[in-house]
């Protein structure tokens, strides 16, 4: 288990500018995950297609806020692979919704970039994979 | 009834839906009647909204100053979160009363819940951070709190 290895010698993911970015996704993981929950469990056959991609978004928000909290140098990997899949997300998404709106009943969370989100589901990916660059170990892995 | 129309073509569920909606619309017909306690929440909503976008310029003032957060800002989040509480009780009251949210009970609900818990879990963060990023962090919630407060408002029906 990755327990058993020397607590201190990970990379903390969330120092700093991390913190924000930890709070942020912590925010997106509860707002996707209990909008797509509720849609799903209430009225899944309206939009199918938008509340399973708010769920997957939510899925991988999930998963990138914990490996930001876990830190160390695989979750630094994981989270950049993750963020730039949830980029190339919501560019699909967000070109999609404009190109072909009757796909998309209701809006999902990567509905025209996350406008209903302030922009936030775009620019967190842009800002995340800056930061876990420069977060970087500076002696290289063992 | 006209936006429908607009939405053409309705799956079965959505006429099914038409009867809540009816409602909903006579509920905002008769909103001159509204009692007190909904005035109180429409008020509270403003002002959760307002504290929480002062709190958010404050921590954003601590962090462009380099500071992390202090005993005053969490005087502050305080405030901000008892408004939240308080809120949170009130909305509780007026759905046993029998109001309805124009946009559903359970919406409304997670979103007070949401509000209420926003501020707090960025102030416990910056607890843990003590440079410039905790109040970054904690102006981040008063904005996103700000927002969660426009949309209450909408879920409300006010």
């Amino acid at each position: 288990m990755a327990a058993t290895r020397q607590k201190p010698d990970r990379t903390r993911l969330i120092g700093g500018p991390g913190l924000l970015l930890v709070w942020l996704y912590g925010v997106m993981v509860v707002g996707a995950v209990s909008r797509s929950a509720y849609q799903i469990a209430t009225e899944f056959d309206r939009a199918p297609l938008a509340y399973s991609l708010s769920a997957l978004a939510g899925v991988v928000y999930g998963f990138i806020t914990y490996t930001l909290v876990r830190g160390g140098e695989a979750a630094r990997r994981a989270a950049l692979v993750c963020c730039a899949a949830e980029l190339v997300g919501v560019l699909t998404v967000g070109t999609w919704t404009l190109v072909d709106p009757s796909a998309f009943p209701d809006a999902t969370v990567w509905s025209d970039y996350g406008m209903g989100y302030l922009f936030i589901p775009v620019l967190l990916p842009l800002t995340a994979v800056y930061w876990l660059r420069t977060a970087r170990p500076r002696r290289p892995a063992a | 009834m006209s936006a429908f129309g607009a939405s053409g073509p309705l799956p079965g569920d959505e006429a099914a839906r038409t009867p809540a909606r009816m409602l909903a619309g006579a509920n905002a017909a008769g909103r001159f009647r509204r009692n007190k306690v909904a005035a109180m929440l429409d008020v509270l909503t403003v002002v959760t909204g307002v504290a929480a976008l002062l709190l958010g310029a404050w921590c954003g003032w601590a962090a462009y100053r380099d500071q992390p957060t202090k005993d005053w800002h969490f005087i502050g989040m305080a405030v901000v979160t008892l408004l939240a509480l308080v809120q949170l009780i009130v909305g509780i009251v007026q759905l046993a009363r029998g109001e309805k949210p124009e946009q559903g009970t359970t919406i409304f609900v997670a979103y007070l819940l949401g509000a209420f818990a926003c501020v707090p879990a960025a102030g416990f963060l910056s607890l843990g951070e003590r440079s410039r990023w905790g109040s970054v962090t904690v102006a981040a919630s008063g904005v996103v709190l700000a927002v969660l407060e426009v949309r209450l408002y909408d879920i409300w029906g006010g």
